[in-house]
């Protein structure tokens, strides 16, 4: 036989696809996968934010706790606890039963502040009850919390996270442990909610200042003080600290003596001391 | 600055890459064209070779590396699956190299055929994290004459 070279032409082993044209098809793919994940999570939270029941939330609550605070100085005992479940206790609406129970810790930190977490873990700095002058002021700072607690700011503030960590609580009864990373790590700065979510929490408050002090007198006092503060350099840390967590302006305090004038709540009265530590 | 380091990376893994794979090509199709003369034959095992006064082995090897936007693309092609179609041509181009510097080095030693060519391929570097890495392609075969 003889042999007759030829050359080949045809590429066959080459697939005729532009690297740009497949790079762009598959980052298009990978980037519309991500959105649609992006977005049905965001779904999936927001329905679970409004629909979790209270044992699993308590179970979300536990996963957060055990992030926020595990290493943090938390008080749970002694005089100053007790008079705050007690004042707490007093502040509870009837809706609120439906909620997980709430309670209350005593947080060692210089820092006025105050923060509810799911599972309805309210947390008080010792930086904001040296602040307190008045109950009327500290019954506020509970109640809004409460407020917090009992709409699900808390839940919905978790965002896409709380998919995962309500997941995570569901799998846990079969002893299936997602990866840490799903799960994530919530911090402070996650626990902010939007003017419209303080604002309700805000009115909520105010509704039970009114309803057992019969005023609401001295109760935005606390919020005024720390407004004043804003002039004073020497705490502008802390209050960046406090406004991640509660946006607060000016006019969020006019707002709320407005309504107080429009519900026809009285604006004075008499404040309640603090009992003696 | 991290996607700016990723982009440059990304273009210049395009550009310089695609131009050296072009230019390859160019290469890899006029010493193919010049070495036509010389026929690849495969025998099976219980086939007489044809007669031959000398035969010698006649190894080529080469390596060649990946570039960093076949990297990223392949990486993508990962996560959705089918054809990597941008280390097609880098497998091909290897493959056609390595027997192209066996052909060479066995006309320049006056092979008149070569029998039973055979493949290897490795990969080399890159196996970690990285991602970036090279596949190395040997040809060789019975040269005689």
């Amino acid at each position: 036989m003889k042999y007759t070279p030829r050359e080949i032409v045809d590429e066959v082993n080459v697939t005729p696809v532009h690297p740009l044209v497949n790079f762009g098809y598959l980052l298009g793919t990978v980037a519309a996968a991500g959105i649609a994940l992006y977005v049905g999570l965001g779904v999936a939270a927001a329905q679970i934010a409004t629909r979790i029941g209270p044992n699993a939330e308590v179970r979300v609550g536990e996963v957060v706790f055990e992030g926020l605070f595990s290493e943090a100085d938390v008080i749970q005992e002694g005089s100053q606890v007790k008079y705050l479940r007690s004042l707490a206790e007093s502040l509870h609406t009837d809706a609120l039963a439906q909620r997980p129970e709430p309670q209350i810790y005593i947080l060692d930190e210089p820092i006025p502040n105050a923060m509810v977490i799911p599972g309805g873990h309210i947390f008080v700095t010792t930086g904001l009850l040296a602040d307190i002058e008045t109950e009327n002021e500290l019954a506020f700072v509970l109640a809004h919390e409460l407020g917090h607690h009992e709409n699900r700011d808390t839940l919905r503030s978790l965002g896409r996270t709380l998919v995962f960590l309500s997941l995570n609580s569901f799998l846990a009864i079969g002893g299936v442990q997602l990866p840490p990373m799903l799960t994530g790590s919530v911090s402070l700065a996650d626990l902010h909610y939007s003017r419209d979510q303080e604002q309700k929490a805000d009115v909520y408050a105010l509704e039970i200042m009114q309803e057992r002090y019969g005023h609401i007198d001295y109760s935005l006092d606390f919020f005024e003080r720390l407004t004043e503060y804003e002039l004073d350099l020497g705490v502008a840390n802390q209050l960046i600290e406090w406004q991640s967590t509660h946006p607060l302006t000016e006019s969020r305090i006019e707002h709320l003596e407005a309504i107080a004038v429009r519900r026809g709540w009285a604006l004075e009265g008499e404040p309640t001391a603090l009992p003696d530590q | 600055m991290d996607i700016l380091i990723f982009l440059t990376l990304l273009g210049v893994g395009y550009f310089i890459g695609n131009r050296r794979e072009r230019k390859h090509y160019e290469d890899i199709k006029r010493r193919e064209k010049s070495t036509l003369h010389i026929p690849i034959m495969s025998w099976g095992a219980k086939q007489d070779l044809p007669y031959a006064h000398e035969a010698e082995l006649f190894v080529g090897s080469v390596v060649v590396a990946n570039d960093y936007f076949k990297t990223i693309s392949a990486a993508l092609r990962n996560l959705v699956g089918g054809r990597v179609t941008v280390y097609e041509t880098l497998i091909d181009r290897g493959r056609r190299e390595a027997m192209l510097r066996m052909k060479e080095s066995a006309i320049e030693w006056g092979a008149s055929q070569v029998l039973n060519v055979r493949f290897e391929t490795s990969n080399i570097a890159g196996q970690g994290q990285s991602g970036a890495g090279a596949v190395e392609i040997m040809a060789y075969g019975t040269g005689i004459r």
